[in-house]
C-alpha cells in the first residue's frame, strides 16, 4: 500500500474512532430528516413535476448541512495535529508533503461521503409521496450524488485549507464557514443582475454554487460544472499544499 | 542492520522572524557515537534537532546526515532517522499495536513487519500494553510507545528530545539502559537538560547556550574538568581584606572572593586547582593569627556548577 493510501485510510478511520465523527454523522442524518420533512410538508396538496433530489435541493436544510458538515469534518485536519505536536512526527516519517495533503483531503471527503449516503435512502422513503416514480430515476440520483461530491470536494479542501492555516481548531472552523458562507452567498448575488450587465453578470453566474448543482440534481452531468468544481477544488488544495510546505520555513 | 551514519552540521543559523535561535553553529557526529545535547530552556536544542530532522529549515548553513543534505534530500533523511519529539504526542483513539503497525507501514518496513513489531514491543518493555488504547497510558508508557515509533523501522540515526522527561527513576534506568545498547550499531543524538543523564548515556556532549556552541567535547573531558577545581569555603573572623591577601599568598593560582556575613565572620571563597588542598594551611594559618574559624568545607565543584558557569559565560579557565 502506497504512504498515500495508507494515510487516507488512517484520515478516514479516525472519524470512526473519535465521538466527533459519529456526532457529526447523526447531525447530518438529523438535518437530512429535517430536509425530508420539510419536502413532505410543502408537497401536501401540490402536484409536482420536478425530481425529488431537486425539491430536496431547494431546501434550507440540504444547504446546511453543504455549509457545515466541511469545516466540522476537517477542523482538526490539521489545526488539532499542529497543536498536539503529532504534525512534528508525521512530517519527519518518509512521506511528501503533497502526499499528507491528498491523503488529510481524501481521507475528509469519503468520510463526507458516507454522511451523504443516507441521503439516498431518504430520497426513497419520500417517493410514495409523489405520484410519479419516475421522479427518482436511478440515474438522476447518481448524478445528484456525483454533484453533492463534486460540492463536497470543494467545501472539503476549503476546509482542510482553513485548518492549515492555525493551530486553533476553532479559528479552522471560523476561516472554513467565512469562506464557504461568501461562496454560498455570492450565488444569490448572481440572480440580482440582469442578463444586460455584461462581465458582472457572466461572472457571478458562472461562479454561483446554485447554478453548478442544478443540472446534477436533475440528471444533467455537464463537464462544465465538473471544470468549475474540480478547479476550486484543486486551487484550494494548491494553497493548502503551499501552507503545509511554508511552514518549515517558519 | 544499516550502518550508522555520521552528522554534520556546519554554520548552521536559524532566526525566528527578530529572534537568533542558532548562532553560526558547526559539530560533526561520527558514527555510533551516542552524543548529548546540553543547554537550558531556550538554548535551540528542540531547534537543532528539527533541523535535523528535516521538520524545519535552517535560515543559512548546511546539514548532512549520512551524506545526504537535510534540505535537498529530506526524504533520504527521513528514511534513516528515528525522531522522539521534545512532547511525544500520540494519537489517543488508537491502540498501541494498531499504532505502531500504522507507523511502521508508513516507514515502508518490509515484510517482516509481524516479527520486527513483536521485538521492538519486546525490546520497549510495552508488549504487556499493546492491546491499550495509548489515550489510557501512564507517562512511562506513553513514552516508550514513542521511542518504539522512532526505532521501528531500524533507522540508523536516533534523534531523542529530552528523552527521560517525566519518567521515575526506574524507568529511566531502563530507558537509559536501552539507549545505551543502540551503540555503536547506531548513532544517537539526545537533548537533555540533565547533567546526570550525559554522564550516563554520552560519549560526547554539546553544551549549547542561547543559540551558541559553549562547549564540544568527550564526557570524560568534560568530567576531568569539573574535577579539576575544587572550592574551599572558610568562615572567619578577623580583618577581611587581610585574611583575603594572607589566602590568596596561600596559592596564587587560587581565586578568593569575600562574603560579608554576621559580624565579625566573613565567608572566604577559595577557588584553587584540585591538586592542592588548601584545608590544612588554611586552618594553620587561622590558628597562627588567632582568627576564630567558624566552618571549613572543601565542596567537590559539580557538573551542575561546570553547566551554570558555562551557560553564564564564565568559561573557568
Amino acid at each position: 500500500m502506497t504512504a498515500f493510501a495508507l494515510l487516507t485510510r488512517y484520515e478516514l478511520a479516525l472519524f470512526f474512532r473519535r465521538p466527533s465523527g459519529y456526532l457529526i454523522l447523526a447531525s447530518v442524518m438529523f438535518l437530512n430528516a429535517l430536509g425530508v420533512l420539510d419536502v413532505v410538508l410543502a408537497i401536501r396538496n401540490e402536484a409536482v413535476d420536478s425530481p425529488i433530489t431537486e425539491a430536496v435541493y431547494q431546501t434550507p436544510f440540504f444547504w446546511l448541512i453543504v455549509l457545515l458538515a466541511a469545516p466540522a469534518i476537517t477542523m482538526k485536519s490539521y489545526a488539532h495535529e499542529y497543536a498536539s505536536g503529532m504534525w512534528e512526527t508525521l512530517t519527519t516519517a518518509p512521506v511528501g508533503s503533497l502526499q499528507i495533503v491528498l491523503a488529510k483531503f481524501c481521507g475528509a471527503w469519503l468520510f463526507l461521503i458516507i454522511l451523504w449516503l443516507p441521503f439516498i435512502g431518504y430520497l426513497y422513503l419520500l417517493l410514495p409521496f409523489f405520484d410519479n416514480p419516475a421522479l427518482l430515476d436511478p440515474r438522476i440520483v447518481g448524478s445528484s450524488m456525483l454533484g453533492l461530491a463534486m460540492l463536497g470536494a470543494l467545501y472539503v479542501a476549503i476546509g482542510c485549507f482553513a485548518s492549515s492555516l492555525t493551530g486553533s481548531q476553532m479559528l479552522a472552523v471560523i476561516v472554513a464557514l467565512v469562506l464557504g458562507i461568501t461562496l454560498f452567498l455570492q450565488s444569490f448575488v448572481a440572480t440580482q443582475f440582469p442578463e444586460s450587465a455584461g462581465f458582472a453578470s457572466a461572472f457571478f453566474n458562472h461562479t454561483s454554487l446554485f447554478l453548478h448543482l442544478e443540472d446534477f440534481v436533475r440528471g444533467v452531468i455537464d463537464t462544465r460544472h465538473l471544470t468549475f468544481y474540480l478547479s476550486l477544488t484543486g486551487f484550494f488544495l494548491y494553497l493548502n499544499w503551499q501552507v503545509v510546505e511554508m511552514r518549515r520555513w517558519v | 542492520m544499516s550502518l550508522a551514519p555520521t552528522v554534520e552540521v556546519e554554520n548552521l543559523t536559524k532566526r525566528y522572524s527578530r529572534h537568533l535561535a542558532l548562532n553560526d553553529v558547526s559539530f560533526q557526529i561520527p558514527a555510533g557515537e551516542i552524543v548529548g545535547l546540553l543547554g537550558p530552556n531556550g538554548a535551540g536544542k528542540s531547534t537543532t534537532l528539527r533541523i535535523l530532522t528535516t521538520f524545519q529549515s535552517g535560515t543559512s548553513g548546511t546539514v548532512r546526515i549520512g551524506g545526504h543534505d537535510v534540505f535537498y534530500e529530506p526524504h533520504q533523511v527521513r528514511k534513516i532517522i528515528g525522531y522522539l519529539p521534545d512532547r511525544n504526542p500520540l494519537p489517543d483513539e488508537w491502540q498501541v499495536e494498531d499504532y505502531l503497525a500504522f507507523r511502521a507501514k508508513l516507514k515502508r518496513l518490509p515484510a517482516n513487519r509481524r516479527k520486527r513489531l513483536a521485538t521492538i514491543l519486546e525490546q520497549c518493555g510495552i508488549t504487556e500494553i499493546r492491546r491499550r488504547r495509548i489515550g489510557k497510558l501512564s507517562r512511562g508508557y506513553l513514552q516508550r510507545v514513542g521511542l518504539a515509533d522512532a526505532l521501528i523501522h531500524d533507522p540508523a540515526l536516533i534523534i531523542l528530545d529530552e528523552p527521560t522527561i517525566g519518567l521515575d527513576p526506574n524507568q529511566m534506568r531502563s530507558l537509559r539502559k536501552l539507549i545505551r545498547s543502540f551503540a555503536p550499531e547506531k548513532t544517537v543524538l539526545l537533548s537533555t537538560h540533565t547533567l546526570s543523564e550525559i554522564t550516563a548515556l554520552c560519549h560526547r556532549v554539546i553544551i549549547l547556550d542561547r543559540g551558541k556552541i559553549l562547549a564540544d567535547e568527550s564526557t570524560e573531558s568534560l568530567l576531568r574538568r569539573v574535577t579539576d577545581f575544587s572550592e574551599i569555603r572558610a568562615e572567619l573572623a578577623g580583618p577581611a581584606e587581610r585574611i583575603r591577601q594572607e589566602l590568596q599568598e596561600l596559592a596564587q593560582e587560587a581565586e578568593v572572593t569575600v562574603q560579608s556575613l554576621d559580624e565579625p565572620f566573613c565567608r572566604f571563597i577559595v577557588r584553587a586547582p584540585r591538586t592542592s588542598d588548601l584545608r590544612l594551611p588554611i586552618a594553620r594559618l587561622a590558628s597562627r593569627n588567632e582568627w576564630p574559624l567558624r566552618e571549613l568545607h572543601l565542596r567537590e565543584n559539580s557538573l551542575e556548577e561546570v553547566f551554570s558557569r558555562l551557560t553564564e559565560s564564565h568559561l573557568p579557565q
